[in-house]
């Protein structure tokens, strides 16, 4: 999703799609994207506040706050993958191993991530030249972060509306979609959801928000 | 089988150096390979919608 995001990037916003490449490696900006297309924004103010939420370094866990804990993502990204060498409060040491693929921790239905990748593919818009056309199409559609003020109008067009008209141009352009593939034109139109080329994916280091140091029991 | 997450190979800096029209190439040959590694592998289908990122390399080593 990443990858067509910086596909949907206008040309003139070249810095935007740069800086959204610069993510393809991090676990932090691909668990966004994975948990983004598991809600269902209904406008781009929305959006804000799911990456912004996901963003944070650190949060605070506890009757009182009163535990520090890494971001959620990226914890649980890294203990899918990777073995840690822990230290207990108790002085005492263990090794915490990636529990088995196969645990899914109630993510027993595929990320929409994986629905709206798969009808695409399906429907071959990621196969040369259609995703030409795509990008093409997206080129005329510039997306910007929304006033944070609940009054303030909205600036941005509805996807559906974008999504509804990018398979038009598709069609109209001599690629036809067949009408057994309604359920995956379904899956795009409804679930291909706004474009994240104008947020910042990286990690909100939000120290400011934790206690001083010497409130800390260490 | 216990299967190793496959490790991205391809830098963020290679696809910052692609216009527009190559990065749109480069998503469509991972599309395109990612279905062939599919049916070579018998792989679940929603394997093949990994996006092969290390299909990637292929795509930067021609």
């Amino acid at each position: 999703m990443l990858l067509l995001d910086a596909i949907r990037c206008p040309d003139n916003r070249r810095d935007e799609r740069d800086s959204l490449l610069r993510h393809f490696n991090q676990h932090l900006a691909k668990s966004i994207y994975a948990y983004y297309y598991n809600t269902r924004p209904a406008d781009m103010r929305e959006v804000i506040t799911i990456v912004d939420s996901q963003r944070q370094e650190f949060y605070r866990e506890g009757e009182y706050g009163e535990y520090i804990a890494r971001n959620s993502l990226i914890e649980s990204r890294e203990s899918r993958l990777y073995v840690s060498y822990v230290r207990e409060e108790d002085g005492t040491h263990h090794w915490s191993v990636p529990y088995p693929p196969d645990l899914l921790w109630g993510d027993v239905v595929p990320s929409g991530a994986i629905r709206v990748v798969e009808a695409l593919y399906i429907l071959q818009l990621l196969a040369y030249p259609r995703l030409t056309l795509i990008a093409d199409f997206w080129n005329g559609i510039n997306y910007v972060i929304e006033d944070p003020d609940p009054t303030a109008p909205l600036r941005n067009p509805d996807f559906r509306e974008c999504n509804s008209n990018m398979l038009r141009a598709v069609e109209e352009n001599g690629f036809p979609l067949e009408e057994e593939q309604r359920p995956n034109m379904k899956v795009v139109l409804n679930n291909l959801l706004f474009p994240l080329y104008p947020f910042d994916l990286s990690p909100d280091k939000n120290f400011d928000q934790l206690p001083p140091a010497d409130e800390l029991d260490v | 089988m216990h299967q190793p997450p496959l490790k991205p190979t391809a830098h963020h800096n290679d696809l910052l150096q692609l216009n527009k029209g190559q990065l749109v190439q480069a998503v469509s040959d991972v599309s395109a390979s990612s279905r062939t590694m599919h049916l070579r592998s018998g792989a679940r289908r929603t394997k093949l919608l990994g996006w092969g990122i290390a299909e990637l390399s292929v795509f930067f080593r021609r």
